[in-house]
């Protein structure tokens, strides 16, 4: 019964034969649009991984926070120091590429949508 | 459902042990231990120390790549048997002295492969071939040694049961290749050898009678490595066992699926939801996992990648230390472990050697921060 349910789904008359066109767009388009998609698509599976830890890290430093009042010696607030200036500078190096990215992103939306217009003129 | 009877992945959040119970636990004398990591690298130290703290004697060691933990527990007088391929400290001290001193005065009986070799048994051991094939051992005198033979450690008793469980039958066995050579090069396609091999060397291999007394091609087989208990250090570990290294890999994920239990050393447990994301880039699956236990700076006094750098300093130090008298180093190595490894690492680390900048303890170990961009320290200062 699955199986037929399943076949009714798309009929033969749901099918349909693309027309033959000639491509219109330039091969080269076509390439550096895969390889913009590409680049972002590699940066968001990256991402993917580091989604948890970097959740977790404003509560870690939180605790941290917390904890340097209480620090005793100097040596101890040499530690965090360098260790929170390390922190700064990658993540520093994220922000400013991630947002040099989106800022990219969003002038080419808007350029898309300038040709978009231009087209239908 | 009894507790015996529940799976180990399902055991959860059990498997996550302190130190001490996790070495009680499954770590006995005798036991076949496999230390994972390579040479200096990912080795689990804190482990290894607490091996030393419980005073576990008559371990038989199976190790591929350095003997970093080995060195230490030869030194505490804890190894019987040893399995390995290669008993180095890396250049600081090509032969690890404590090894090589209890193997030259008999209180180590040493069974030795070459790394790939050993390399093939561990992959045996994770897929659950019965045996490895390789050419290799050929020329050397390989297949005339064979120390746990020798020793009665081989084969079955008169009840049928294995005279020892994690040694095989055999030390390895040499049969004609069924198949003649065509999985070799230079191989059969028409127009010859397209590979950079042009010594023909497989027509000679097919003339030799060499070790069945028969033409043709001949291939030796060696053993899986079967060992009761893998210890690995890992980066992050999930609560449930899901297990991440990054980093050289080393022969980590094939001894640990071919250990009957697993004791994972992490630097941070973490969420199942964290290794998830990327479920590929996972090692070890958490059904391999038996115990983990969270020792963040458990490596030292080796390098975790993109965590810490090796105490180069401690090396140089401990490679003259161990060429003292037996009873010294002994004496040494039980008292540098202290009682347990929070006192250890916030005493040990700097304590009692030269290093350039004069810190001890934590902060010491801070000082050994690897660049997470390197992976290593590239500042640190290795002189020798």
């Amino acid at each position: 019964m699955e199986r037929k349910r399943m076949r009714a789904r798309i009929t033969e008359e749901d099918l349909r034969l693309s027309e033959h066109v000639e491509p219109k767009e330039a091969m080269e388009t076509w390439q550096k649009i895969i390889a913009a998609a590409w680049d972002m698509t590699i940066v968001a599976v990256a991402y993917n991984d580091m989604r948890v830890p970097l959740r977790r890290v404003p509560e870690t430093l939180e605790t941290l926070g917390k904890e340097v009042p209480t620090v005793k010696e100097e040596k101890t607030l040499d530690i965090i120091e360098e260790e929170i200036k390390t922190g700064i500078r990658h993540f520093s190096d994220i922000v400013e590429k991630a947002q040099a990215s989106k800022e990219e992103m969003e002038r080419i939306l808007r350029s898309t949508w300038n040709q978009r217009v231009k087209i239908k003129t | 459902m009894a507790e015996a009877t529940i799976p180990t992945f399902m055991r959860g959040k059990e498997k996550i042990m302190s130190l001490s119970d996790a070495v009680k636990t499954f770590i006995k004398p005798g036991t076949c231990i496999c230390p994972g990591g390579f040479s200096y690298t990912k080795k689990p130290f804190a482990l290894a120390r607490e091996v030393i703290r419980q005073d576990i004697k008559d371990l038989f060691v199976t190790m591929n790549g350095g003997a970093s933990i080995c060195e230490f527990w030869a030194a505490a007088g804890l190894v019987k048997l040893l399995d390995t391929t290669y008993i180095g400290l890396e250049g600081i001290q090509p032969v690890a002295y404590s090894v090589r001193r209890s193997i030259q005065d008999g209180t180590i009986d040493v069974e030795d492969y070459s790394n790939y070799g050993y390399g093939l048994r561990t992959v045996a051991g994770r897929y659950g071939w019965p045996f490895a094939p390789l050419m290799s051992e050929f020329g050397t005198s390989f297949m005339d040694h064979d120390t746990f033979g020798k020793m009665g450690l081989r084969g079955k008793k008169a009840d049928g049961s294995w005279i020892h469980p994690s040694i095989a039958p055999a030390r390895a066995a040499v049969i004609e290749d069924p198949f003649d050579g065509w999985g070799l090069r230079p191989h059969a396609f028409e127009g010859g050898d397209g590979t950079s091999n042009k010594t023909n060397f497989l027509e000679q291999v097919r003339e030799s009678t060499a070790y069945t007394g028969n033409k043709g091609v001949k291939v030796i087989l060696v053993p899986p490595i079967l060992p009761e208990v893998t210890i690995v250090l890992a980066q992050r570990v999930g609560e449930l066992g899901t297990t991440r290294i990054e980093g050289i890999l080393g022969p980590d994920a094939e001894q640990a699926i071919s250990a009957k239990n697993c004791i994972v050393q992490t630097e941070k447990v973490v969420t199942e939801e964290e290794l998830r994301a990327q479920p590929y880039s996972n090692n070890i699956a958490m059904q391999y996992v038996d115990a983990i236990v969270e020792v963040p700076y458990g490596g030292f006094p080796g390098q975790v990648p993109y965590y810490y750098d090796y105490d180069w300093d401690f090396w140089r130090s401990y490679t003259q230390i161990n060429r003292k008298d037996k009873a010294e180093v002994n004496a040494y190595i039980k008292d540098w472990v202290m009682e347990d490894e929070w006192t250890f690492l916030s005493t040990r680390p700097g304590d009692g050697y030269p290093t350039i900048t004069g810190t001890s303890g934590l902060e010491r170990l801070f000082e050994l921060r690897a660049d997470a961009i390197y992976g290593y320290k590239p500042g640190l200062a290795r002189p020798l």
